[in-house]
């Protein structure tokens, strides 16, 4: 194996000319398919391509990601980095792994480096590098959503997009796109997993039990949109429909049976993200708990209480918040899911959307 | 529990969860709790799979208390568990749902103490009266057990006060009428939908992949048939002896501890016609056809059908081992066989003609388990030799690199035309960086859920047994030295080899 495949194996930055990106990646991964035919056992991967857009200042922390993607899902990343330049440099590394039986199993990295120029015209840098026939992801990191241009000539030729309306600077603006683009998600609904498995664990064998809430309050600290996101579902899941907003955060929403029912978005100081979720039942005088104490922000308490029916307390453990574990919980997910698009329409609603 | 769906559930990884229940484990102190059972269960609770409610109550013999029964479930999953606990607080929380229980099992009055700690267990833990019985026992017990169960009123086909099944280890009999004796007792005590008879091998990711190929694919089952497929052969080999089981062994063979039940499912699977639904009764009924489809073969058809074998002395990975009549346990002049191979064909529209050649031995060079499906070669040979072997074969890895993968031939590069057979390779190691669960997590799981689409039914069971009967009549009236030898760490006997049609060949593996 020549010194340039075995740097670029290594994971080691290979400076190529942009506009040859693909040339170059062939006669890096020759020699070393050659050698796995011969036995040496390198194999070049691709289960999709994950195509990045992120600030020039979030170098570093998007790379960690990527590399952890990279791990799990073997792939073709290709990262455009926005920053105050006017040209485009490209460069190209292998992120390699070992697989059981020894093999070394790689997939590939392109790192594009430009300007806003360059960020206008993203379309035309990135559509040559998508690979054919596997599942093309779009994650846009950065705080400023995507132009309508961009949008209008990427996602159709993409397979889904990924956003986080954690960091986006108006997040009015992008719950329209995730309510408009059903292949857009946010990043946030994956984080919030355990959330949902937990409030689904109180019900699961009482499902009867469910249609008799009609409360629901989310309490979180931080940004609007997480508590928006699960108190949306929560009201999606029941069937609930939008009727009217009281205030800021107290709306009243009209059950299946018609009857009424509310749900309530508590705030709390800091940036914690939530903290709990609890629905009511006035008819069964109980509530049903998914707290995250204080002292254990790493977990899920459940606790439920009511007249006629109660569960012992649970406990589940709750990750802590990590793209790369949201993107491949993303990548391993169907692109349109029905229930967050009911909980992005109703959390747009509870956000005065 | 009640029918309705969790609203909550609509969109979840897991779109189904099993009710509370008791897990209760006959043969609690035996080897397959410790190695397989138990760090299934573990896998589960961990993985937030297994019910909120749950319990595992082991049951046997022996006396022991709670606390013994979870330092040894313990130290069971540190030592085969595919994850270890992160800390004492995660295996506290686990060990806090695992209780024994004393039970002669020949004893009725043992199960009314059974029945009573049941009792306090669904008042302590929740588990609504669900019960889900796991047979770890040696066969014998089966029958007596489930009396004795049905006796205390802990089982039986009225399931109003919680959901009550079993799961019952192969061997399911040991020949046609012992098989529909052992059915005909559990029906009378309870309904099919409630027995849950167990093959490992259909938990294994592969072995399910392989109706994904075949159904999820549109193009492998237009030439899933006689007409574009030569030949297909299924190969179980292992590199162990018979190891501590030279007793079982000697009254076994291979005949009956693998080809009756992995192989005859493994065939099943490859031949099925589509299911008409994704559900387990439409999925069964056709496997199920299949067996059916397998003829009672007359002594002359198994003298020309059949090889059988024993292992000599030889050396495997550079050890010397002894011969099978030369293992403990083994009578000097069984015969028993280490290995069979076979060539068999079925009587359908689709397979006619079609030979499926089976194969399965101990202490041959690997251990392999694979489906390989050879195509039929081009009608006019327009190029020279291939290198290396030509023609299209696919082959479904089932352990131990369980993955797919398709051979075909290629021009070698350069200004001569020359062929030669490369590999189109999928690994579930490689493309899929998730380790897959352990087949016992899948299907304890599915038995939890009331799904037993993974599971095998009296019928197939009736039909491999039936087919398998006939080869036993006709081996028996073959004179003694039909008995094949092979050497230890070899790919078993030549006379294997003319059990195959045209050029075909065994696969080298």
């Amino acid at each position: 194996m020549d010194a340039p495949t075995t740097a670029f194996l290594g994971g080691m930055p290979i400076e190529v000319d942009p506009t040859a990106i693909d040339r170059v990646l062939t006669a890096l991964w020759k020699p070393a398919t050659e050698e796995a035919a011969d036995g040496t056992g390198t194999t070049r991967l691709a289960l999709g391509t994950l195509v990045v857009v992120a600030d020039e200042a979030r170098a570093a922390p998007v790379e960690a990601v990527c590399q952890a993607v990279a791990a799990a899902y073997p792939s073709r990343i290709v990262v455009f980095l926005v920053g105050a330049r006017d040209d485009v440099s490209a460069a190209v590394f292998a992120t390699c792994r070992r697989a059981p039986g020894g093999s070394q199993v790689c997939g590939e990295t392109i790192v594009l480096r430009g300007g806003e120029r360059q960020a206008a015209q993203l379309p035309g840098l990135v559509l040559p590098l998508l690979l054919p026939d596997v599942l093309a992801t779009l994650w846009w990191d950065r705080s400023e959503p995507p132009a309508p241009a961009t949008v209008e000539a990427l996602l159709p030729l993409t397979d889904r997009g990924l956003i986080s309306l954690a960091r986006a600077t108006d997040p009015a603006c992008c719950l329209g796109l995730l309510t408009t683009q059903p292949r857009v998600a946010d990043l946030g609904w994956f984080e919030q997993h355990t959330w949902r498995e937990a409030v689904a664990q109180f019900f699961d064998g009482e499902a009867g039990v469910a249609a008799r809430m009609d409360r629901v309050e989310v309490v979180s600290s931080g940004a609007d949109t997480a508590g928006a996101l699960l108190a949306g579902w929560l009201a999606g899941q029941l069937g609930w429909e939008p009727a009217e907003r009281r205030s800021e955060r107290h709306t009243r929403w009209r059950r299946t049976d018609g009857e009424a029912a509310s749900v309530l978005l508590t705030r709390l100081p800091g940036d914690e993200g939530l903290w709990a979720t609890i629905l009511s039942s006035s008819e069964l005088a109980g509530d049903w708990r998914v707290e995250r104490p204080r002292e254990a922000p790493g977990s899920l308490r459940l606790t439920a209480h009511c007249r006629d029916w109660c569960q012992m307390p649970g406990r589940l453990l709750l990750p802590p918040p990590d793209t790369a574990q949201a993107i491949l919980a993303a990548l391993g997910r169907p692109v349109v899911n029905e229930s967050r698009q009911r909980a992005t329409a109703h959390a747009a609603w509870l956000l005065g959307g | 529990m009640n029918d309705v769906p969790n609203p909550f559930r609509d969109g979840l990884t897991r779109s189904d969860a099993p009710a509370p229940c008791v897990f209760v484990l006959f043969g609690a102190t035996g080897d397959l709790t410790a190695r397989k059972l138990v760090p299934a269960l573990w896998q589960l609770v961990r993985g937030g799979l297994a019910p909120k409610q749950f319990f595992v109550l082991g049951v046997a013999r022996r006396a022991k208390s709670d606390d013994e029964f979870r330092a040894e479930m313990r130290a069971a999953v540190d030592k085969f568990g595919r994850d270890r606990p992160a800390d004492e607080a995660e295996w506290e929380a686990f060990a806090q749902r695992l209780g024994y229980c004393v039970c002669e099992f020949t004893q009725p009055a043992a199960y009314q103490a059974l029945a009573q700690r049941l009792r306090g267990i669904d008042a302590s833990h929740g588990t609504a009266g669900n019960r889900l019985y796991y047979l770890a026992v040696a066969p014998e017990f089966f029958e007596g057990i489930t009396s004795s169960l049905h006796e205390a009123e802990l089982i039986g086909p009225d399931q109003a006060g919680g959901w009550r099944r079993v799961v019952i280890e192969k061997p399911f009999g040991t020949d046609l009428a012992s098989a529909a004796r052992l059915s005909g007792h559990l029906h009378g005590l309870l309904t099919e939908d409630q027995i849950y008879r167990i093959d490992h091998y259909l938990g294994k990711e592969t072995v399910q992949n392989l109706l994904t190929l075949r159904f999820g694919n549109a193009i492998f089952e237009p030439l899933w048939n006689r007409n574009h497929i030569e030949h297909v052969q299924i190969t179980v080999a292992e590199t162990e002896g018979i190891g501590r089981r030279g007793e079982f062994y000697d009254q076994t063979g291979a005949l009956r501890d693998m080809v009756q039940n992995h192989m005859m499912q493994l065939l099943a699977l490859v031949a099925m016609e589509p299911p008409v639904t994704w559900e387990a009764g439409a999925i069964r009924d056709e496997k199920a056809k299949v067996l059916r489809a397998l003829p009672a073969w007359t002594p002359a058809q198994v003298a020309s059908r059949v090889v059988r074998a024993q292992y000599t002395r030889g050396t495997l990975a550079g050890v010397e081992m002894p011969g099978f009549t030369e293992e403990a346990g083994i009578a000097p002049d069984s015969l028993t066989e280490s290995y069979v191979a076979m060539r068999l064909t079925l009587d359908t529209w689709r397979w006619s003609g079609v030979p499926f050649y089976l194969r399965h031995g101990k202490r041959l060079p690997k251990r392999t388990t694979e489906i390989a499906i050879a195509f039929h070669q081009p009608p006019l040979s327009l190029f020279p030799p291939t290198v290396g072997r030509s023609g299209n074969t696919l082959v479904m890895r089932i352990q131990p690199d369980e993955g797919i993968s398709l051979n075909f031939v290629a021009k070698v590069p350069g200004t001569r035309l020359t062929l030669q057979a490369v590999k189109m390779d999928f690994g579930y190691g490689s493309s899929f960086a998730q380790t897959s669960p352990e087949a016992y997590e899948r299907l304890l799981l599915d038995a939890m859920l009331g799904d037993n689409t993974l599971f095998t039914r009296e019928d197939e069971v009736a039909s491999a047994w039936r087919f398998v009967d006939s080869v036993r009549a006709g081996l028996a009236e073959q004179p003694r030295d039909t008995m094949a030898g092979y050497a230890v760490g070899s790919w078993g006997p030549a006379a294997a080899d003319a059990l195959l049609d045209g050029d075909a060949t065994w696969r080298r593996l």
